[in-house]
């Protein structure tokens, strides 16, 4: 086909004169084998060269030359295609942050060289870069792990709103819990989302304060209408500054105080009633006291009259009287007399009730034996024996123990005023953190049956025949030691003597 | 000294306090220049008002007012305030009588100037024995202000 096709465009002159040659020699068949070859671009091809060295050889020669060339210049091209191709496809991995692969060098120090260890080294840096980023945004994953661990476990409700718009961004169970919304259903609104508008008036409001001010806006009540109901809480209200230093959120937390609320509101409830109580009482004693004293003042006046007049008939008209009459006078003034006595008895038992106690340190010794003094002068002294113990100092009130050891020691006399021998003893002992003090007589006594009216107001255990008194003496000295907070008892025998106790605390 | 001139004004609502009162004076047939006045608004009446009582009118110097607290109407607190008050009355020695020493008002009495108080003893003895000494001491013993 070959030669048919040579055959064809061969010039028809000189054809079988080539045809011939061409014949002879089969260089030139490859000469065209070769030419074919190139026309195809198949470089690759080469001829050998015969001995002859004449103008075919040449021509061979030539073409090897050339196809030489030819094949060197393309494999140029696809070099660098394949070099362009790879720095293509690395710098693809690169956009996808992939930094593993590098690109090769040709190691023709060409512009393309240029370009890929260029390529490599901003790759290595942007590898590194990469890393420094990563571990960054590692910590700050792991610090916000750490605070969003902390604030999902405080006991208390934690919200975080952005200082514009007061919209939530952080929330934690606690405020969950509390208010009944889920975090998904907060983040993002703001308290007119969800509560009454004059409550959400309040809580902007105090935002704003708080976000126009330094440190902490202590909110201690406030009612909340929350999915579980009504609320009281205690907010305290912060602003947390940006790096602008201006205020970029604020930071509120919340303590559930409902249950406290409503135990104060019960306290306060019970307050008043017992200040109600009081104010009764008050009123009560008040009534009582004007009583007590309307009483000692208007009792007094008719006794005052019938002893007066008594007196009176019995000095200007004692003549023209028999001796039972003036008998019966005299009874009729010595009962006004003790009529007297018992109304100043009683109000001084009633107004002991509000007196102050007035405390010092008193030598119970040096009172004791004024007590002594003081009754001799007072009344008939039988002659009986007191002995006075040292006894131990103690602080209280000076005129109403006075009072307690006056009638205790009077007593003692009184009582043993019948003995053939009457004997008082009066000592003290200290026990724990309280001093006892005795006073002992070897009087009449009394029946231990009867121990639970001896300290009773107007009770008497004997007969007033026997012994004078309005019984209001123990029940006067029960009151003083009982608001000194001490303790009174007794001990006694028929006819053999009585023992009164006195306990008071040592401050 | 006009022998009708008034001495002692006794303010005592209780006709048998002031019986015995003035019983108790005149004992000693030293003070027959008594006036009882029944209560406070009298006794204002007849200082201030010139109000006659007994056919008394009001002098400047009465050597001593013997004042009841408890009284119906104007009690003694409210005439001791007006006796103690007033320019014309206050050097008029005033001794407050009283039926108890628990009374609330003693120191009240004080504040308002009164010279004395006397709690009235139940006792006819010390009654009189008071009220006699009393009168003797602002009558006789007692240089009154000039």
């Amino acid at each position: 086909m070959k030669k048919r096709r040579l055959n064809g465009s061969g010039n028809s002159i000189n054809s079988l004169e080539a045809s011939d040659i061409l014949k002879k020699d089969v260089r030139v068949e490859k000469i065209l084998n070769l030419l074919l070859k190139y026309t195809l671009g198949d470089y690759s091809v080469r001829e050998t060269v015969s001995e002859k060295g004449d103008e075919l050889d040449a021509i061979i020669i030539g073409l090897n030359t050339l196809g030489e060339e030819a094949e060197a210049s393309g494999k140029i091209v696809r070099d660098f295609e394949s070099r362009v191709t790879n720095i293509m496809s690395v710098l693809l991995k690169y956009t996808l942050f992939d930094f593993s692969e590098k690109v090769a060098i040709g190691g023709v120090g060409d512009e393309l060289d240029a370009i890929a260890i260029g390529l490599n080294t901003m790759a290595e840096e942007l590898q590194s870069a990469r890393e420094t980023e990563t571990a960054h945004l590692n910590k700050i994953e792991d610090t916000n792990r750490f605070l969003d661990t902390i604030l999902e476990n405080i006991p208390n409700m934690v919200f975080v709103k952005e200082a514009k718009e007061l919209r939530f961004v952080r929330f934690n169970k606690a405020a969950e819990d509390l208010l009944g919304y889920k975090k998904e259903d907060m983040i993002g609104k703001n308290d007119y989302d969800f509560f009454p508008k004059e409550q959400a008036d309040f809580f902007t409001s105090k935002d704003r304060e708080a976000l126009s001010k330094e440190g902490v806006t202590d909110i201690t009540e406030e009612l909340i209408e929350t999915a579980n109901g009504p609320k009281w809480l205690h907010t305290k209200k912060i602003p947390l500054i940006g790096s602008d230093g201006k205020p970029a959120y604020l930071l509120g937390i919340s303590e559930d105080i409902t249950r406290r609320k409503s135990s104060e509101d019960k306290i306060k409830k019970l307050n008043s009633e017992l200040q109600n109580s009081i104010n009764q009482l008050e009123s009560t004693n008040n009534e009582l006291e004007a009583f007590t004293y309307s009483v000692s003042h208007d009792l007094r006046a008719p006794l005052r009259a019938i002893h007066g007049y008594t007196n009176i008939i019995e000095k200007e008209y004692g003549d023209k009287l028999e001796g039972e009459a003036k008998k019966m006078m005299a009874s009729v003034m010595a009962n006004a007399i003790k009529m007297g006595q018992l109304i100043d008895d009683l109000l001084a038992l009633s107004r002991l009730g509000k007196k102050e106690l007035q405390k010092r340190e008193v030598d119970m010794t040096d009172m004791v034996n004024q007590c002594i003094d003081e009754l001799k002068r007072s009344v008939k002294f039988p002659n009986a024996k007191i002995t006075v113990e040292p006894l131990h100092k103690i602080t209280v009130d000076p005129a109403l123990m006075f009072q307690v050891f006056f009638n205790l020691v009077s007593n003692a006399v009184k009582y043993s005023s019948l003995k053939e021998k009457p004997v008082i003893h009066i000592s003290s002992v200290k026990d724990g953190d309280e001093v006892i003090y005795m006073v002992r007589d070897n009087g009449t006594g009394f029946d231990m049956r009867y121990y639970n009216k001896l300290f009773g107001v107007f009770q008497r255990l004997h007969d007033a025949s026997e012994f004078e008194g309005t019984g209001v003496g123990l029940a006067l000295v029960k009151r003083i030691v009982t608001k000194h907070n001490g303790r009174v008892w007794a001990e006694g025998e028929v006819d053999k003597g009585a023992s009164f106790y006195i306990a008071l605390k040592i401050n | 000294m006009n022998p009708t001139e008034i001495e002692i004004i006794l303010v005592e609502d209780n006709q048998d306090d002031a019986a015995l009162t003035i019983r108790a004076l005149r004992s000693k047939n030293l003070f027959n220049n008594i006036l009882h006045l029944k209560n406070g608004q009298e006794a204002l009446d007849y200082v201030y008002n010139g109000t006659e009582f007994d056919g008394k009118k009001f002098n400047d110097n009465p050597k001593v007012v013997l004042l009841d607290l408890k009284m119906p109407k104007v009690n003694g607190i409210e005439v001791l305030e007006q006796l103690k008050g007033n320019e014309k009355t206050k050097t008029i020695p005033v001794v407050v009588l009283t039926s108890s020493a628990e009374d609330p008002d003693i120191k009240k009495c004080y504040e308002l100037g009164a010279n004395s108080y006397i709690v009235k003893p139940v006792g006819f003895d010390n009654f009189s024995k008071t009220v006699v000494d009393l009168g003797m001491y602002w009558l006789v013993m007692n240089q009154p202000q000039k």
